[in-house]
């Protein structure tokens, strides 16, 4: 009688695995194609408007250039100074030092010769205490505010408290731009004011060469786990953000490189110091607080303004990665739960929150045990080797066609892997990273959402 | 009876032990999207091998196209002949390659250039009827660059779709009818949403001619305040002094802050000392914005600073109050004494402390 009850259960189960794996696919297939569409006409686009455009330039909003901080001794001249080469007209840089125990603060106050300044507070977020604010002799636009540790959702909050400008942009310290990065990622504040938050896309940077903080040569990264994120950044940014803005109901705004609107981020609240995904957090309340208080807004994503990111080489870094990724996701979108379904929120509420929550928040759950309950049909006898083996074979077969799907986006558009081989190899990962790769994701992802569980229990 | 027929029927097509039925679907799903990847991967290849030749093609005519656009630019041959030299002169590629040419240049060499792009935009014209949007986008952009007065004839069809219009406009500001400029002028005025500082700025690239039309509306459309917020700011960014004698109407007339405080730089860059006693009630204005704009002008054009004035500004309820006044402030010859303990009792006192270091 047990015996019946559980292989029902399960059964029941392999049946909610396989509509849920059909509709997702659908789905990805579904984003696929909107991004390909956004993606041909705002090529076009880009061929008749230039970043450099005169007129657009002069237009162009002022931005405060918001570079979080901590231990970053190793990392840091190199990323100013390709900060510094931007090119737009105009820019002030604000590196926050937060609380860095290491020699952070001496490397910038000696290599950019900078003295003690006045900077007025412009906004009142809560923040720990700033120690000391300083400025450049040398590049009068570049600004050092040394502050007690209080993580880089407190030491952006410091930004904002001190940022002069109408537009401010948050990017890691490890991140470096390209020199038209801002005049391209601007040009939707310019051409519709109800623009309140522009994203650009995040490249890996493993494997190319830089000189002077500028990319010199383009080159897939030698190493194997690098190289299965290339694939996944192409596909998320191009396949997913794409879609997702085209649709306007952007969730993401990637941390590395997003440039926002410096009132209504203070209206908001500023960035949530007790979060761990407080880029996707902020996305998510904006929407919630632009619904709420009928403002009407928009939140952009743009595929060309690059920002080149080292992404981890050991499996262990990717996994801390993930696991914090996945923490990041799961708090943003239960701490806005209510949004979900409600009309009030339009396309946020009505397809991005429910598409989040059912197929990237419980997603890797769905993936797991379905692999778990398809092995024990398999060993009860109930379920054939046959079936299991073409399951997972389409699996793969569609997990390869979204990848390769990706690249042909990569290629009618910025071609940035300039080497035949680059592509081939691009095709080898998307054939390879369902075999492996694709399962330890889903396992970083479980184990992301157990420690979440473990470590907010009251939430539950 | 049936109906268990059917229903077993069912469950053992989708069983997954016996069920060859769901079988067969999902080996289906595996041919038809693993066809689909192959096709996928040859188009990426094809791309990629088309990619790679157009490049290869671009550097072999573009030595054609160069050694031309040179001989035309100084006058060595004419355009005409030029054009006959020309290889691929009709493609989209060879128009988009002569305006960056255009683009670095000035008089007569660029009006020389001009003509020869404006031998090959049979094509383009073609472009304009097209249902393909791209097409529509390039061909407006291309004869907006060699030949403006055409493509107005074009817009005028097309103002529902801002994005066209918007690139349509953007390459027309060389136009030289000034009938066609108060036309544009009036379309930009319907587009919603975009950056009132970018419609003024393609405004100023069509020079002093509208600015009769623009005191128009500054004169007249107090109920429709972004036309006047763009009119004035166009008239300030062309530093044209033609309106000044509005300033009394506007500021008793206009309710809007846009208007107000435009208006109000406007007239802190004309320096234009009879407006004082307008301006000084707007010291006091509820909008901050337009308390700024007022006190930078007041304070520049008066160029006396009271011990009245830096407690009004350094007490402001909006910090934007004092850090703009901050550069006019430092400027003043007159400096008023205020005491430690006043200071102190200031509500930006570290601004003002600031101001005196």
């Amino acid at each position: 009688m047990i015996k019946d009850i559980l292989f029902s259960t399960i059964t029941v189960f392999n049946y909610v695995v396989l509509i849920y794996f059909i509709t997702m696919n659908i789905w990805y297939f579904v984003l696929n194609i909107i991004a390909y569409r956004g993606l041909k006409s705002y090529l076009v686009r880009l061929k008749v408007v230039s970043p450099n455009d005169k007129i657009l330039m002069k237009s162009a909003p002022p931005v405060t250039l918001l570079t979080p901080a901590f231990n970053e001794s190793q990392n840091c001249i190199k990323s100013v100074k390709s900060q510094l080469k931007i090119k737009y007209p105009d820019m002030k840089i604000l590196f926050i030092n937060d609380g860095s125990t290491d020699d952070t603060l001496e490397k910038m106050l000696t290599t950019f010769k900078m003295e003690p300044a006045f900077l007025p507070k412009v906004s009142q977020l809560e923040t720990k205490d700033v120690k000391q604010i300083y400025q450049s002799q040398i590049y009068p636009k570049l600004w050092l505010i040394d502050k007690e540790n209080g993580k880089k959702a407190d030491a952006l909050n410091v930004g904002i408290n001190y940022c002069q400008t109408p537009l401010f942009c948050a990017i890691d310290n490890d991140s470096m731009l390209e020199e038209d990065s801002i005049a391209r990622v601007v040009i939707p504040f310019i051409e519709d004011v109800r623009t309140i938050v522009s994203g650009g896309i995040i490249r890996i940077a493993n494997g190319c060469k830089f000189e002077n903080g500028h990319i010199q040569k383009v080159d897939l990264p030698r190493n194997i786990w690098a190289r299965f994120q290339v694939m996944e950044y192409l596909r998320a940014f191009y396949g997913g953000r794409l879609a997702w803005d085209r649709l306007d109901a952007s969730l993401i705004v990637s941390g590395a490189f997003g440039v926002f609107r410096h009132s209504i981020v203070v209206a908001a609240g500023g960035y949530l110091h007790e979060t761990i995904g407080e880029d996707m957090e902020l996305i998510v309340r904006l929407h919630r607080y632009c619904g709420d208080n009928h403002i009407p807004y928009k939140i952009r994503y743009l595929p060309d303004p690059i920002a080149w990111t080292e992404g981890p080489t050991t499996l262990k870094t990717l996994g801390k990665q993930r696991d914090r990724w996945q923490r990041g996701l799961l708090d943003s979108v239960l701490r806005h739960i209510g949004m979900l379904l409600r009309p009030k929120y339009k396309k946020v509420g009505m397809l991005a929150m429910p598409f989040y929550f059912i197929y990237e928040m419980i997603g890797p759950f769905i993936e797991v045990i379905g692999y778990v309950a398809f092995l024990l049909l398999l060993l009860t006898g109930n379920a054939s080797t046959a079936f299991i083996v073409v399951f997972l074979l389409v699996s793969i077969v569609m997990g390869m066609c979204l990848s390769v799907f990706t690249l042909v986006l990569e290629e009618i558009s910025f071609h940035r892997y300039p080497k035949f081989k680059h592509m081939l190899n691009l095709i080898f990962v998307a054939l390879v990273e369902n075999l492996g790769y694709r399962q330890m994701n889903s396992w970083w992802r479980i184990k992301g959402t157990w420690s979440y569980m473990r470590k907010n229990q009251s939430w539950y | 009876m049936s109906v268990d027929i059917t229903l077993d029927k069912l469950s053992q097509f989708f069983s997954f032990n016996n069920g060859h039925g769901l079988l067969s679907i999902l080996v289906l799903c595996i041919l038809f999207f693993f066809l689909i990847t192959l096709v996928l991967f040859f188009f990426a290849v094809f791309l990629r091998i088309k990619n790679k030749l157009i490049t290869q093609q671009d550097i072999h005519f573009q030595k054609n196209w160069d050694s031309v656009f040179l001989e035309v630019m100084h006058d060595r041959i004419h355009p005409f002949d030029g054009y006959k030299k020309l290889k691929k002169k009709h493609s989209i590629r060879y128009l988009f390659y002569l305006e960056e040419y255009v683009d670095l240049l000035k008089g007569k060499e660029k009006e020389r250039l001009l003509t020869l792009g404006r031998l090959s935009l049979k094509k383009v014209y073609r472009y304009l009827c097209s249902r393909d949007h791209g097409k529509i986008i390039y061909g407006i952009h291309l004869i907006g660059i060699f030949h403006p007065e055409e493509q107005y004839k074009f817009l005028m069809l097309n103002t529902n779709d801002i994005n066209t219009t918007l690139t349509a406009i953007r390459e027309m500001h060389a136009v030289d009818d000034i009938s066609i400029k108060e036309q544009l002028v009036k379309i930009l005025f319907k587009l919603p949403n975009i950056s009132y500082i970018y419609i003024s700025n393609l405004l100023v690239e069509m020079g002093n001619d509208i600015v009769p039309f623009l005191r128009q509306v500054i004169k007249n459309r107090f109920t429709a305040p972004n036309e006047q917020m763009i009119a004035i700011e166009t008239v300030r960014r062309l530093h044209n002094m033609e309106c000044l004698d509005l300033s009394e109407k506007v500021l008793t007339q206009a309710q809007d802050p846009g208007v107000l405080s435009s208006w109000l730089r406007y007239l802190e860059d004309q320096k234009d000392m009879n407006q004082l006693e307008l301006i000084r009630p707007f010291i006091e204005h509820p909008n901050p914005h337009v308390r700024t704009a007022a006190i930078r002008v007041y304070l520049g054009l008066s160029d006396t600073l009271s011990a009245e004035d830096i407690l009004r500004i350094f007490n402001d309820s909006d910090i934007i109050v004092p850090i703009n006044a901050v550069e006019i402030i430092a400027r003043s010859r007159t400096f008023p004494y205020l005491s430690t303990g006043s200071i102190e009792n200031l509500k930006w006192k570290d601004i003002y402390k600031e101001v005196l270091i």
